[in-house]
């Protein structure tokens, strides 16, 4: 025979119904931070930028789920938004899952995003080197893959249908074109020691931008030579530190110039000269990416350069391609943002292609 | 049987129950698939990972210690498996199990010698930690090449496991067994409730605490190794807010931060519900913060419910209607 005791019971119904109120409460507050995407699919009504994709009928209803990284670092963020807006202007339904850059999490989603067995999937690894086991999981479940801004490298090209975003080795050839460009514009001759404030090390963006970076010096400008070395990891304040030390190291061999891998660093680097009584404007310091910092510091004159690196191109093309693959049109494997040097002259170009 | 005295005499447990249960409930209502197997897959991977750390952590706290080390743990396991592992994953996974039992063992004796707070100690080694995993990674992510491991951790087994997963479970079943079927696990418990009084009554509390963080620094260690080999790749910020995860896992599953009190079976139920929760809103489509606050909320509600919150704001309530008007 079972016995209830009608207080017992009252208790322990009543914490449950707290604790599910507690719930209730917990999931309103992530509901209302929740993408709203699912549901979204505006079936090219809004004809902006439309015609970019002509397919939308093609595949107007297939869910596409796109893998990305964090909205707090704002390239990120444009990207993102980028690729929703081109997705749903073709009908296409995007489910988003975000991590801020923790390749274990983002392992767990692909394995979530299989399970959902979307139409397509467009995958920003959050790191690049890490994301062979999952594009052979997804592989395996026969999910067409659109790569998007780091690929994992042309050796894995089979696991995926196509890459979409940056070419860093040309960002590198581009940023040492700056480079020699300002020498010259400023000392008359493109030559002098420099350093580098490299992105994450190891990450493919970084090595490659560096290969095609001391490669065009090596070919066009050999008088310049690279005397430092040092990871910003892509952050302003670790740029900062830095370019302290290579400052410090370097004070007797008179540098000339900088190549910081994008324009946050380089805004790292200019913080930097400052502090050791350098005026940034003497100096040749060239970034990456037309990030904002860049495009204010290359207005004042204490940034030299950057290259062109477009959010909404990254964003757009990716969801171009995930449009092209699943309506069978041709798709190019590597499909390369547009990218050019970006001087005081041409800075509106940036501002059109941040956005 | 009375099941009244059942439910009062496991009331906390049937309360982080039926809060695992709603959560299931309310996911799999609002969104078709949540129970798909290729789901609860996914769900138990990363049960595979935070169980793991959450289960070696659990063990100090109720030893009333705690082990801040694990997320660096986690790092550098990972980076040592991979570097060990050039002969075969076996070899790699064996080394870093070693070196994390022998920080563990390290934590605990310091601990215990120096008559220091573990917090302290154990601040020490995850900077030692963290700066072995930059140094030895030189900075940058290692990859490891042999594509068989991750397929080998990761495959599925009976549906939702993996064998990444099984060994969670089992190191979790271990551990319980410890604590309730040895006299070093009952000591364990009783050096976390009052050494004083532990040791007065003949419980070995030095080996208590030096075992529990050797428990602490083998699991994350091997937690660091699999997902290593699960991504081929170990890099020296993996594991991040782990630590974090890991403590909350505990207090949701009823590991008190004083000692003494908590069981394997509760902290499962709790990462089980942080992976639950984390998975769901993945599923619907939550953004990153609101993941982050919706388990801090969630930490914040249980701790206040299981604390008599409810009952006393509604006591306070009570004697405030009562109270007679004054002019």
């Amino acid at each position: 025979m079972f016995h209830l005791e009608e207080g017992v019971t009252r208790r322990v119904a009543r914490s449950l119904l707290a604790l599910t109120t507690a719930a209730v409460v917990t999931f309103g507050v992530a509901a209302c931070g929740s993408s709203d995407d699912s549901s979204g699919s505006s079936g090219g009504s809004d004809g902006g930028g439309a015609a970019a994709v002509q397919t939308s009928d093609d595949v107007s209803g297939k869910k596409v789920i796109l893998l990305t990284v964090t909205p707090q670092c704002d390239y990120c963020a444009r990207a993102t938004r980028a690729f929703e807006e081109t997705a749903k202007r073709a009908g296409l339904v995007v489910e988003k899952k975000i991590t801020n850059y923790d390749a274990a999490e983002q392992a767990d989603q692909v394995n979530q995003a299989i399970a959902q067995r979307p139409d397509a999937i467009a995958y920003w690894p959050a790191d690049a080197t890490a994301s062979i086991p999952s594009l052979n999981r997804m592989k395996a479940a026969r999910v067409p893959v659109i790569v998007t801004n780091s690929s994992p490298g042309e050796r894995y090209s089979d696991l995926f249908n196509a890459f979409t975003g940056p070419n860093d080795t040309r960002l590198g050839e581009l940023a040492a074109e700056g480079l020699i460009r300002g020498l010259e514009e400023k000392n008359g001759r493109a030559e002098g020691n420099i350093f580098v404030v490299g992105g994450q090390p190891g990450s493919p963006p970084a090595i490659q931008r560096l290969e095609g970076f001391e490669r065009t010096l090596a070919e066009r400008a050999p008088g310049i030579r690279i005397v430092g070395n040092q990871p910003g990891n892509w952050d302003q304040t670790q740029a900062t530190t830095a370019a302290d030390g290579l400052f410090t190291a370097n004070a007797g061999k008179n540098i000339v110039g900088v190549y910081a891998q994008a324009d946050n660093m380089a805004a790292g680097v200019i913080v930097s000269a400052k502090r050791k009584g350098l005026d940034p404007r003497r100096l040749v310091i060239v970034g990456g990416n037309c990030q904002p910092e860049g495009l204010r510091n290359i207005r004042s004159g204490e940034q030299y350069s950057s290259v062109l690196q477009s959010p909404l191109d990254d964003g757009r093309l990716a969801a171009e391609a995930v449009v092209n693959v699943l309506s069978g049109r041709d798709q190019e494997h590597n499909d390369y943002l547009p990218a050019e040097v970006i001087v005081r002259e041409n800075l509106a170009t940036c501002a059109e292609g941040v956005g | 049987m009375n099941i009244a005295k059942l439910a009062r005499d496991n009331r906390a447990s049937l309360l982080r129950i039926a809060l695992l249960l709603a959560l299931v409930l309310y996911f799999s209502a609002n969104r078709a698939g949540f129970l798909d197997t290729g789901n609860l897959f996914s769900l138990m991977q990363a049960f595979a990972l935070l169980g793991l750390v959450a289960f070696g952590l659990s063990v100090t706290m109720i030893a009333g210690e705690f082990d801040l080390s694990v997320g660096a743990m986690v790092a550098v396991a990972g980076i040592i498996a991979i570097k060990a592992g050039g002969s075969g994953a076996a070899a790699g996974l064996a080394v870093a199990v070693a070196f994390g039992l022998g920080v563990g063992i390290l934590n605990g004796l310091l601990t215990v010698g120096l008559g220091v707070s573990s917090l302290v100690v154990t601040v020490g080694t995850q900077i030692m930690l963290t700066g072995l995993a930059y140094g030895l990674a030189g900075g940058q992510t290692v990859s490891y090449e042999n594509f068989q491991v991750a397929a080998d951790v990761d495959q599925v087994i009976a549906t939702i496991f993996s064998p990444r997963s099984l060994v969670a479970i089992a190191a979790g079943v271990l551990v319980w067994l410890l604590l309730r079927c040895t006299r070093l696990g009952r000591d364990i418990i009783a050096t976390g409730s009052s050494r004083e009084a532990a040791a007065a009554a003949g419980a070995r509390t030095r080996t208590a605490v030096v075992v529990s963080f050797a428990i602490s620094g083998t699991f994350a260690a091997l937690a660091g190794a699999l997902l290593a080999f699960s991504l081929l790749s170990a890099a020296p910020t993996t594991g991040g807010d782990l630590l974090l995860q890991a403590v909350s896992a505990a207090i949701l599953g009823g590991v008190a931060l004083a000692g003494g009190i908590g069981g394997m079976a509760g902290v499962a139920v709790g990462a089980l519900t942080l992976t639950a929760l984390n998975n769901g809103l993945s599923f619907i489509g939550a953004s990153d913060a609101a993941i982050s606050i919706s388990n801090g909320l969630l930490l914040l509600a249980v701790v206040t419910i299981s604390a008599g919150g409810p009952a006393r704001l509604a006591e306070l309530v009570r004697a405030r209607i009562r109270r007679p008007a004054t002019s």
